[in-house]
């Protein structure tokens, strides 16, 4: 709705659009508990947010640097209503909502503006929400959103772009899609392991680039089926205690079939076109575990060649660490060792000294695998990640 | 966006007033009985107005309301008006610029007054020199 009204009031006015909106909640709050939530609540808000525009248009329109194609007919009550009516409709809402995606992966803005602006103004977060979501203050949180709204005004119009610009525009927002996936995912700064809000999010706005002809991509699809593979997990990735449970001791009957199902037919999707991506290595890999029967029937040597092409695209320590977990399983624990220990620049993470604890605790070196395990304790942020390695530690004994 | 301001190159442009008497569409539709009607009505005065707005020729407008008050005696008599009847009643206006008259004219045609019978008097503004 913020999407909506930025649309028109301008992108200078975004405080104006948040303002109708705030003040359309508070309408709902006090009419709803007396009338009851109307048959269609989202229509009613959507009606109510239309007449208070038109109200502050009503009042400010002479004072308002309006957008240049609009200004004249939101200035005149003969167009005043229709005008607001129609940039207020089914279609144009849909359109709003990818522009403002867009506009909010704005290469001015960094990665972490990004993605607040996108929790504010499109999936509407509180300031406290979002600061909790990241585990910072509200301060950090209200310092962003402002330089964000800055760059807002230096903008002037929300535009999706085109062609090439498209493209590189689309992985911003592709890259920030899958951060607050990720944040929901595991999240390394938040006392609850799994932050589903985020997921339910993310998964949202990855289905509205789909939904509309001009970014129904395939590396869009590829994201889609990976984050699809992800969540059908989540419910067998902690026990009741909320411990984590790693893949190999996951009950597999929890998996979400139909998710995995619509993994499968939208990985299948994203193999036209041209553009091969990470995400549709990512998402190879996590559709190779989610249809495996079984932690053994896991076609190991298989996903150690996929990671061997992700590596291309991100040469990152966690999937050189993912990838040797997969090397011992396909060839031996005492070959993803040697790999391991090759590479220098894994050696300040927590994860590396755990996957190195468990291939040496395989490989019968239990004193190692104790130290190793020690040094990812003395490493880790994360209390429930510190909770899996002691449990590791507590089983050599 | 280009095509709203670029028109103005090569004429000299004069603001021209539209004038409408008559031709009340709430005399027709009723917006409480029929809302999706007004509000069709209501939309061909959009696409109309956002025409003149796309050729940079709109400069602004209001529908008028009733009753008003007529003010008349050098400022000392106030009555009720308007006075005039039906068909005269001054509806709204619309200010926009054109290259002359005819040119104004031209932009005239299209107004959803004439479905319902109302009149356009297009009158130039007069530039009134010191």
């Amino acid at each position: 709705m913020v999407a909506t009204l930025t649309r028109l009031f301008g992108a200078r006015h975004v405080g104006l659009a948040e303002d109708v909106v705030q003040e359309t909640l508070l309408k709902a709050m006090h009419e709803w508990p007396f009338r009851g939530v109307p048959e269609q609540p989202a229509a009613w808000l959507y009606r109510v947010a239309r007449n208070l525009a038109i109200d502050r248009l009503r009042r400010e329109a002479r004072g308002l640097e309006l957008l240049k194609e609009n200004a004249a007919l939101l200035r005149s009550e003969w167009t005043l209503s229709s005008t607001v009516g129609e940039l207020m409709s089914g279609p144009a809402i849909a359109d709003d909502q990818l522009r403002m995606m867009f506009a909010c992966c704005h290469p001015l803005l960094p990665p972490e503006q990004q993605v607040a602006l996108v929790l504010k103004t499109l999936c509407g977060f509180s300031v406290p929400e979002i600061a909790r979501a990241f585990m910072t203050n509200e301060e950090l949180i209200n310092k962003r959103l402002y330089r964000a709204r800055e760059a807002f005004r230096e903008l002037g119009r929300l535009e999706v772009p085109q062609g090439d610009a498209l493209t590189a525009r689309l992985d911003a927002v592709l890259s920030a899609i899958y951060l607050l996936f990720n944040e929901g995912y595991h999240s390394v700064s938040h006392a609850a392991f799994i932050r589903e809000d985020l997921i339910v999010e993310a998964l949202h706005l990855c289905q509205a680039l789909l939904d509309h002809p001009v970014t129904q991509r395939p590396e869009v699809r590829a994201l889609f089926a990976l984050m699809c593979f992800h969540a059908a997990r989540t419910g067998s990735r902690s026990d009741a205690e909320g411990t984590i449970l790693l893949l190999k001791e996951q009950d597999r009957s929890k998996w979400d079939r139909a998710l995995i199902a619509l993994g499968n037919a939208h990985l299948d999707g994203s193999a036209e076109g041209e553009r091969f991506t990470g995400y549709h290595v990512e998402a190879a890999i996590a559709a190779a575990h989610a249809n495996a029967l079984s932690y053994a029937a896991t076609p190991w040597a298989y996903i150690v060649t996929l990671y061997d092409r992700l590596l291309h695209f991100k040469p990152t320590p966690l999937v050189r660490i993912n990838r040797a977990i997969a090397v011992s399983n396909a060839r031996g624990a005492e070959e993803a060792l040697r790999e391991l220990s090759a590479v220098d620049e894994l050696h300040d993470l927590n994860l590396y000294h755990a996957a190195r604890g468990d291939l040496l605790h395989e490989l019968g070196r239990h004193a190692e695998a104790r130290e190793a395990y020690r040094i990812a304790l003395s490493l880790t942020r994360s209390p429930a990640e510190e909770r899996v390695v002691r449990r590791k530690l507590e089983a050599l004994g | 966006m280009n095509d709203r301001t670029n028109n103005t190159k090569h004429t000299i442009m004069s603001k021209y007033m539209f004038l409408f008497r008559g031709g009340n569409a709430r005399f027709s539709i009723d917006p409480e009985a029929d809302p999706q009607g007004w509000q069709a009505h209501m939309m061909k005065w959009k696409v109309w107005m956002d025409g003149l707005a796309a050729k940079g020729r709109l400069v602004g407008g209001e529908p008028l309301d009733q009753p008003g008050k007529v003010i008349t005696g050098r400022g000392k008599k106030v009555t009720d008006g308007p006075f005039v009847e039906g068909k005269e009643i001054v509806g709204g206006y619309v200010m926009v610029n054109a290259g002359g008259l005819d040119e104004a004219v031209e932009l005239s045609k299209g107004c959803p007054i004439f479905e319902y019978d109302g009149i356009v008097e297009v009158r130039p503004v007069q530039e009134m020199n010191m």
